[in-house]
């Protein structure tokens, strides 16, 4: 299945509050420093936003490891064969649907 | 863990009867011919639902089983033509363009047992099991998956009745009627206790059958038939009672009734006189045959400029859309118009034959909609719109006595269907209470 973009958008924008939250406490229990965290926090919200979006997209465009429609493997617009052909047309005829 | 995850899960069960009229199952319920049915539609719920544009099994099904529109499922009736040769070929399963309310339910790991769904043949995987309707046309590419078809075998499952037979001898197709319906109620069994079912749905289409070949018979009570009509419906509604116990036995519904549907497809009329539109249209100078007794729409000459598929698909012949087309992509507008006035006049011994005239935008959405007819009309009762290319006259009678109506299917539920429904409302209330 495919993702529509606005689904990639707000899973990127719902990743990115989580794990910058994470990394800016992160940041804080290493070094101490709430300037520090919270500056590395605001740079790399938008960085990592942009690039999880394309990192999703591009992933959206191969179909290795997705679970296929149900319909995906149908020949549409098959024709029948000519003897199906004439016995549905029969069939159709003896409802008066012809 | 399978169990208890089981249990919590909503079910819902599909009883469909093709071709009864809204009108006709509440007479038969008021007049306990059906008083099972009665039972169930009398504390209310039963409502009056548009077929689909044409009101013909094909598309209305399609419809029923997508949630779509003809131009988003691509079927608009059981014929369509080549815009290149102009032959007919028959839209079968595979050509449904979209994926059917039963796929999706899949794709959450609910699954489907569907018995007798017209417009399914060949069957194809589906998650859970099916079985072809018309116009299914052997037993072994009607059913998924094939481990069934031994078991269907075994109880001399019948697809539909024998309606070449039927044409000389009604009392025999009423026998076949009734051994069919048998075989579809050994079928419905058989299925309910096979498959871990989320969603069960068995047509009838005997009911269709029946009036396209005995419908005075349904009408009118001082027909020899009458009775034994009457007797057919009651088998109907006995079977309808027994799914209904089942249902409940199974503790499928935390309410009575709810998630079990009952609906037809469309409705039915008595028929007086088949219109062929091909003639009509030959008649008023619009089209012209290359032979004397054309046996299709392939054989119409280069300066036709509209042709007609059944039941009452009207097709202009666009350059560019057909290989032979004459009439000038600006001209078409103008040239529909003139023809839907001219048709919406159309009348027989004084009396008007079309109650309404669809332009292609009007009846048809969806990606399909350059495949769409043109106009669609829907005739008056009485009045049978047909495609046919043969007979010079545009009145005929024929042995049928029923035709099919547009706007007087019905459905029954408590789930909530949108008030002045159509059939592919359906899907949507069905898939929205399943999961929910």
């Amino acid at each position: 299945m495919r993702e529509f973009r606005k689904r990639s958008l707000v899973k990127a924008i719902c990743w990115r509050a989580l794990a910058t939250f994470s990394t800016m406490a992160i940041v804080y229990i290493f070094t101490g420093k709430a300037a520090l965290s919270l500056g590395v926090g605001a740079v790399e919200v938008f960085v990592k936003m942009f690039l999880y979006y394309g990192h999703e997209r591009i992933w959206n465009l191969i179909a290795w490891g997705k679970l296929k429609h149900p319909l995906a493997h149908l020949d549409v617009n098959r024709e029948l064969e000519p003897e199906h052909m004439e016995e549905l047309r029969k069939r159709l005829e003896e409802l008066g649907y012809l | 863990m399978r169990f208890l995850r089981r249990r919590s899960r909503k079910r819902a069960c599909v009883v469909g009867l093709d071709g009864v009229p809204f009108g006709l199952l509440k007479t038969l319920a008021q007049r306990s011919v059906m008083p099972r049915t009665a039972a169930i539609i009398g504390e209310g719920g039963l409502k009056q639902m548009r077929a689909s544009l044409p009101p013909v099994s094909s598309v209305s099904w399609s419809s029923f089983m997508t949630g779509a529109n003809p131009a988003e499922h691509g079927i608009f009736g059981f014929t369509d033509v080549s815009s290149d040769t102009y032959q007919l070929r028959f839209p079968t399963f595979a050509d449904l363009a979209v994926p059917t309310f039963w796929d999706r339910l899949g794709e959450s790991g609910r699954r489907c047992a569907v018995i007798n769904q017209p417009s399914t043949y060949p069957a194809r995987s589906l998650p859970g099991a099916l079985v072809s309707g018309f116009v299914a046309l052997s037993l072994g590419k009607s059913v998924w998956p094939k481990e069934h078809l031994p078991a269907l075998e075994r109880m001399g499952y019948q697809i539909d009745v024998n309606t070449q037979k039927a044409r000389e001898d009604l009392d025999g197709l009423l026998d076949d009627l009734d051994s069919t319906l048998e075989t579809r109620r050994q079928a419905a069994a058989y299925f309910w206790e096979r498959e871990n079912w989320d969603y069960f749905q068995v047509v009838v289409t005997g009911t269709d059958r029946l009036h396209h070949f005995l419908w005075n018979a349904v009408e009118r009570e001082d027909d020899p038939r009458h009775e034994r009509v009457m007797g057919y419906y009651t088998a109907v509604d006995t079977f309808i009672g027994e799914m209904w116990d089942r249902f409940h036995k199974g503790g499928s519904a935390d309410k009575e009734g709810e998630g079990f549907v009952l609906l037809s497809d469309h409705g039915f009329a008595g028929m007086r006189k088949d219109v062929r539109l091909n003639a009509w249209l030959r008649e008023n100078g619009y089209l012209d045959y290359k032979a004397e007794e054309p046996t299709s729409v392939a054989e119409i000459t280069p300066g036709t400029r509209a042709f007609v598929l059944d039941p009452g698909r009207v097709y202009l012949n666009v350059k560019g859309r057909f290989a032979k087309g004459c009439v000038e992509p600006e001209e078409a507008p103008a040239l529909r118009e003139e023809l839907a006035g001219r048709m919406r006049e159309m009348s027989f011994e004084g009396e008007k034959i079309i109650s309404h005239v669809f332009t292609r935008e009007e009846a048809f959405r969806g990606p399909k909609s350059a495949l769409a007819p043109d106009l669609v009309l829907i005739s008056r009762n009485g009045f049978d719109l047909k495609g046919t290319t043969k007979g010079k006259e545009v009145f005929a009678s024929t042995h049928f006595q029923g035709m099919h109506t547009w706007g007087d299917a019905f459905v029954w539920s408590r789930l909530p269907v949108p008030d002045d429904p159509e059939i592919a409302n359906l899907a949507g209330v069905i898939m929205e209470y399943l999961s929910g």
